[in-house]
């Protein structure tokens, strides 16, 4: 009975109806997986959605670039405590960049050089002259100084050796000479000191090697050599702060000269 | 029954081969497949204009709409005149209305429902065209022929992109230092698009080397020569293309890129070889399992790294970090509305309010936001809640499936791999989605619908035909006739917004070379398009702010507020466009105090709008420094402009120190303006100890400031002279000192500090005054230098101990014009020349932008000396000299001691002279607001000259001062009949005058 009434129901619009929203299997199969897919990548949402804070907590002192250039703006702005925070975040950052990490090291052990906090200081100019790939040429200068003013003239003698291999530029062939100069120095290895800083001179003239023999010849009595260096010093007009001190030793050489003739 | 159903039955399929058979042979499908969609792919991938901001994107769209619509119409042509009845494959239709249905329904209820349409339109315009490309393309060997164009054109593309590479490019890009320049952008506009679209052709190019190689092999065997020449020629065209694609492809470096391909080229390999033979549902019950096996391990991926496992820091690079954090956004977004999403394209507007702190961090340090989620399935559910995503997977898979089952079906093996790389692309693209979103870029979302069309064409799926296909058909056309003109609109839309940006561009280049009059053209030019853009592009947020930065550049800030109120109701969670309204506000405010001109409403109101936008940039985005600078400029100039107790002002610039301290910490840029509030606040609350370090901290970002400088010293009184200052001021010196000449001004001013500082401290004037011969004989040739010398000489005796100067560096070749022009005896000195000189070239330096103190310490002691000396003199040239006197000091802002040049001055015979000295005399006493004797010195020049419009509206402006207002409105009436209606001058008395109309 009710089968004989539902045949008569059926108009043909109705069955036309149905007939376009019968599934084909591909549709099904199609639709079945992607139901799958859906669900599977709910699933990894919402434990996303879970887990996700703590992990973009991690992440956030992760990104080396983007630290860097933030502690930079704060470094151009003066305001080199939060500077030094960034930086010492970064340091322990991944970097697309190797030079990137490198320079962050030099700009961070540089800020704790100019405090004169020269055991952080060296710590972290270390990293930055140590890469392979891009060193900072730059950092040597601080890190030398920095291991002489905490008397580690033994360790700072590679890095002045090394410095030397690297330094391109005269000016900076200078420098190292001069450094290298002063770790001998302070380690009372005169000859050597005296052998680089000749080096440092003929590199360039007047340079702070140049003052440095000028004032060591003082020191051994050796006047005509002291007043060589130290006109050349005064010629060059490269160091300014240094020039009251180069006359003085003229002056006294002269006196000296003087004396000894009369 | 049975027979007559059977003979039924055999009827239909004759007439439905003969309908195939026309269709096939249907000239209007023929030049669908080997003539429109060709060119279509051509211009698609290769298009790229310099008119719009984004060289790529609106033109590729705008060409995949008229295709769109040819298509539309070649159907319409093969209904109506060839009576073809057109087949849909069920399964592609209904997957591709099903993400149709979602994405429209998340337009309707999307905030920025203007936005939601236009990307609405592309998805229809994309989906059709996979139907047209399923309907017209009917066998394999058109298959292959689509494939091949799609190879011929990235392969072009990439050929640009090595010319890119070698620096040889013609097209104008706005910059190519770029990283993405580098990742060779080719016509792509950008290397992960390229990326995406050359993930196309690199599997295309293997499935098509693999099958030539294969029917090279059987001509060789068949020995075929005219068949085998033939497929030599094509292979050598398909291993080119591939070459050059597989090349871009590794050159742009996309790490997804690579893993999508190296994973779609595993299962190339694997379906190829082994998977061939299993049912298509084994493997997707196997793919399932795996997906699941990956699911779980990434959830516990998740929960350790979430328990700090492994310790230290993780190796996540930028990208992905910025990934990782979008994706958390995006997850709450889908979370906080699952059911329809945000509507399509809204993730852009939405986002803000979900920003991780990195994502603010980001913001704070690049300025730039995700306009997209980086993983197309999140998107997809953003866009169209997560029905919207079902039905993103369903097409993904739909073209997967596709290319396995004609693997099933065919025997031959060309179609076995064209099966296959089809599969594997669409295996490759899901992958490359899961880490950027190429389906929302033009030419690889168009390559994944014209694919996903190709991928149904030999499937055997229930067809779709309607009785209605005519009507259908005309609808079809009609609908896509107007996204065309639509696409075009938006196109021209983008074009004027460039143009509008241009013209900035050039008003700021005209405004460096001071062309006022072109600046002015430039700028009306680049309004008038920036309006009529917004007319177009209404929506979209960037149109309105350009409008109102435009604005803002013209000194108009109410109609610039109005934009910005347009672009935030469609981007209202922008922090930066909340604190540039805010600037906007603080700039007119500050404009009408400095130009004394009325505003329409209270400076409290614009000043309180400020606030409101500055706490709710502050609530999306906390690390942005620029809202904290300007809450402490809003404060600041609360502070100056309106009336306040002394504990409200007390109140204010405690809040201003804070803010700026704020602002400081959060890496400021460009932070000397808010440096100098910070020293006012300080200054106000006594706090000198902060207010030093302050100043140093100004003077370490800009040393050569010398009212910095001078600042210093104020503070350093308020301070008493703390012992450190001097030993400050000397280390100072002898760091510029290497640097003596350029930093002349500055070491003369330090020179001055460190001599008035020694004095104080040994009254010994010679030792405090070396320092001073010493800056003279680094810098002889330098004014401002002999200027600090003079000024630490008495008054009496400053020429004579000037020409001692002199004579004392009688060595020196580059002492200064004017210096040797002092060096005379009195009687001798040309005062009047010496004057014009300095007139000159103080009016050169004004151009040249050189700081007031400098000018100061240049030229305020050759006035003093003239005017010592000259006033008790008498000479014919005496008033002409005070007339020059009186314009120096005024120039500098001395404006007593321009007064006391008046009465010599106004002795000139000359009458236009006579009258400028007048108006320069009532003006300066007007700017001292002495306006009862500017009013009878504005009388007296109307006596010579009774109709010159500026005094008489200066002498309206005195009379309103003066509360005189009868007399006012009578001689601001009298002017208006002999000035045209629209005058400047006339418009800015009536706002004067308007506060007194409207009481009457």
């Amino acid at each position: 009975m009710d089968i004989k009434q539902n045949a008569k129901t059926i108009n043909p619009n109705e069955y036309r109806l149905t007939n376009i929203l019968q599934l084909p299997p591909l549709f099904k199969q199609t639709f079945l997986m992607a139901l799958v897919i859906l669900v599977a990548v709910l699933i990894v949402s919402g434990f996303y959605l879970r887990f996700g804070p703590n992990i973009v907590k991690r992440l956030d002192n992760n990104v080396g670039e983007n630290l860097m250039k933030f502690a930079q703006a704060l470094e151009q702005n003066k305001n080199t405590e939060d500077a030094k925070r960034i930086y010492e975040i970064a340091t322990r950052s991944r970097f697309a960049g190797e030079f990137n990490r490198t320079h962050v090291f030099y700009r961070l052990g540089y800020l704790y050089w100019e405090d004169r906090d020269y055991v952080k200081a060296a710590e972290y100019l270390k990293e930055a002259v140590q890469s392979k790939e891009f060193p900072q040429i730059s950092a040597f200068e601080f890190l030398i100084d920095s291991l002489l003013q905490i008397q580690k003239s033994d360790e700072a003698l590679p890095f002045a050796q090394k410095w030397i291999e690297k330094a391109r530029k005269r000016e900076e062939l200078a420098n190292a000479q001069y450094y290298l100069g002063k770790v001998y120095g302070t380690m009372n290895r005169m000859a050597e000191a005296e052998e680089a800083w000749l080096k440092g001179h003929k590199v360039l003239p007047g340079s702070k090697s140049s003052s440095e023999l000028a004032f060591l010849y003082k020191k051994q009595g050796d006047c005509k050599k002291a007043v060589y260096y130290a006109e050349a010093v005064l010629k060059a007009g490269l160091l300014s702060s240094r020039e009251s001190a180069i006359k003085k030793i003229i002056e006294q050489c002269k006196k000296t000269q003087e004396s000894k003739t009369n | 029954m049975g027979r007559k159903n059977r003979e039924k039955n055999i009827r239909k399929e004759v007439v439905a081969s003969v309908t195939v058979n026309t269709f096939e042979s249907s000239i209007f499908r023929k030049i669908a497949v080997y003539l429109i969609i060709p060119l279509c792919l051509l211009t698609v991938v290769l298009a790229l204009s310099p008119f719009t901001g984004d060289p790529a994107a609106p033109i590729k769209y705008l060409i995949i709409s008229i295709f769109v619509f040819i298509f539309s119409a070649l159907s319409l042509i093969m209904v109506w005149l060839e009576g073809i009845n057109l087949k849909f494959k069920k399964s592609l239709t209904f997957m591709l209305g099903g993400f149709l249905l979602f994405m429209f329904l998340a337009t309707i209820f999307a905030r920025n429902k203007g936005f939601a349409i236009s990307e609405f339109s592309i998805w229809l315009m994309l989906c059709f065209l996979a139907l047209f490309v399923n309907v017209f393309v009917v066998n394999v060997k058109e298959t292959w022929w689509v494939l091949g164009w799609v190879m011929v054109a990235t392969a072009l593309s990439s050929v640009y992109g090595f010319f890119q590479q070698w620096g040889i490019d013609p097209f104008p890009w706005a910059t190519r230092s770029v990283e993405e320049y580098r990742g060779l952008p080719s016509s792509y506009a950008n290397p992960n698009f390229a990326g995406h679209a050359l993930l196309f052709a690199v599997i295309t190019g293997i499935g098509g080397i693999v099958t030539l190689v294969y029917e090279t092999r059987k001509s060789l065997i068949e020995e075929n020569r005219k068949n085998f020449k033939l497929t030599i020629l094509k292979l050598a065209l398909f291993v080119i293309c591939f070459l050059l694609t597989f090349t871009h492809l590794y050159l742009t470096r996309m790490r997804s890129a690579r893993i999508a391909l190296s994973i779609a080229i595993l299962f190339f390999i694997f379906y190829i070889l082994l998977g061939k033979k299993w049912e298509i549902r084994w493997i997707l019950s196997v793919g399932g399992i795996l997906l699941i096996l990956a699911a779980i391990q990434i959830v516990i991926l998740f929960a350790l790294l979430a328990k700090g496992y492994p310790q230290g820091s993780l190796p996540v690079d930028n990208s992905v970090n910025l990934r990782l954090n979008g994706y958390l956004g995006a997850v709450q977004m889908i979370k906080d509305k699952p059911l329809l999403g945000y509507g399509p394209g809204n993730y852009r507007f939405d986002n803000i309010p979900y920003w991780t702190n990195y994502e603010k961090v980001w913001f704070t340090l690049a300025k730039k936001r995700n306009f997209h989620v980086h993983c197309d399935p999140l998107e997809a559910m953003t866009d169209a809640g997560i029905p919207g995503g079902l039905f993103y997977f369903g097409m993904i898979l739909l073209g997967f499936i596709g290319g396995m089952y004609l693997v099933k079906q065919s025997k031959s093996f060309s179609e076995q791999i064209l099966g296959t790389s089809i599969a594997s692309i669409f295996l490759a693209f899901a992958m490359d989605a899961c880490f950027g979103f190429n389906m929302r870029v033009p030419v690889s979302s168009m390559l994944f619908f014209l694919y996903l069309g190709l991928s149904q064409v030999h499937v055997d799926d229930i067809t779709l035909t309607g009785k209605k296909s005519k009507l259908l058909s005309v609808i079809v056309c009609i609908v896509f006739l107007i996204l065309m003109i639509q696409q075009s609109r938006l196109h021209c839309g983008e074009m004027l917004l460039q143009k509008a940006r241009g013209g900035s561009y050039w008003a700021q280049m005209f405004a460096n070379q001071q062309k006022e009059n072109l600046r002015e053209q430039v700028l009306s030019k680049a309004i008038e398009h920036a309006e009529k853009a917004n007319s177009i592009k209404y929506f979209e947020p960037r149109f309105p702010e350009v409008a109102a930065r435009i604005y803002m550049t013209r000194n108009e800030f109410q109609p610039a507020l109005e934009y910005f109120d347009r672009a935030l109701k469609y981007d209202s969670y922008n922090p930066e466009l909340w604190t540039t309204r805010a600037q906007c506000c603080l700039n007119w405010v500050y404009r009408a105090q400095l130009e004394k001109k009325p505003l329409p409403m209270s400076v409290e109101t614009i000043l309180d709008e400020a606030e409101k936008s500055l706490t709710t940039a502050m609530k999306y985005c906390e690390t942005y420094p620029d809202i904290y600078e300007g809450m402490a400029r809003t404060l600041f100039f609360k502070s100056q402009y309106l009336k306040l107790t002394n504990e409200q002002k007390r109140e204010l610039m405690e809040g201003i120190i804070d803010y700026g301290n704020k602002a400081l910490e959060n890496g400021l840029k460009e932070s000397q303006s808010l440096l100098q509030i910070l020293i006012q606040a300080h200054l106000y609350l006594k706090d000198y100890d902060g207010c030093a370090e302050v100043v140093e901290r100004a003077l370490a970002m800009e040393p050569s400031n010398i009212e910095l400088w001078s600042r210093y010293a104020q503070v350093m009184k308020q301070k008493n002279y703390p012992d450190n200052y001097l030993p400050f001021l000397e280390k100072n010196y002898i760091k510029f000192k290497r640097d003596a000449e350029t930093m002349a001004p500055t070491l003369s001013q330090l020179a001055l500090m460190i001599y008035q500082e020694r004095l104080r401290k040994t009254n010994d004037i010679k030792k405090a005054s070396e320092i001073i011969l010493e800056t003279l004989k680094l810098n002889p040739g330098d004014l401002s230098t002999w200027g600090t010398v003079i000024q630490t000489v008495p008054r009496e005796k400053k020429l004579s101990q000037l020409q001692e100067l002199v004579k004392s560096l009688k060595d020196t070749s580059d002492i200064p014009n004017l210096i040797k022009k002092l060096n005379y005896p009195v009687e001798k000195i040309n005062w009047l020349d010496i004057s014009r000189e300095v007139i000159s070239e103080l009016e050169q330096s004004e151009k040249q932008k050189v700081p007031y103190k400098t000018l100061v310490l240049r030229y305020v002691w050759i006035a003093e000396v003239a005017f010592d000396t000259n006033i008790k003199m008498e000479s014919e040239y005496k008033a002409e000299l005070f007339v020059n006197l009186a314009t120096i000091y005024q120039k500098l802002r001395f404006y007593d001691r321009a007064l006391a040049c008046y009465p010599e001055a106004s002795k000139v015979t000359d009458r236009n002279t006579q009258l400028r000295v007048l108006y320069s005399w009532a003006e300066t006493l007007y700017n001292r607001r002495q306006y009862s004797e500017a009013e009878k010195k504005l009388q007296q020049a109307l006596e010579i000259e009774p109709g010159n419009i500026r005094l008489r509206s200066l002498l309206i402006q005195t009379l309103v001062q003066l509360k005189k207002i009868p007399e006012a409105k009578l001689e601001y009436q009298s002017l208006k009949q002999s000035l045209p209606s629209n005058s400047s001058t006339i418009k800015e008395l009536e706002t004067l005058l308007s506060p007194y109309t409207k009481t009457n």
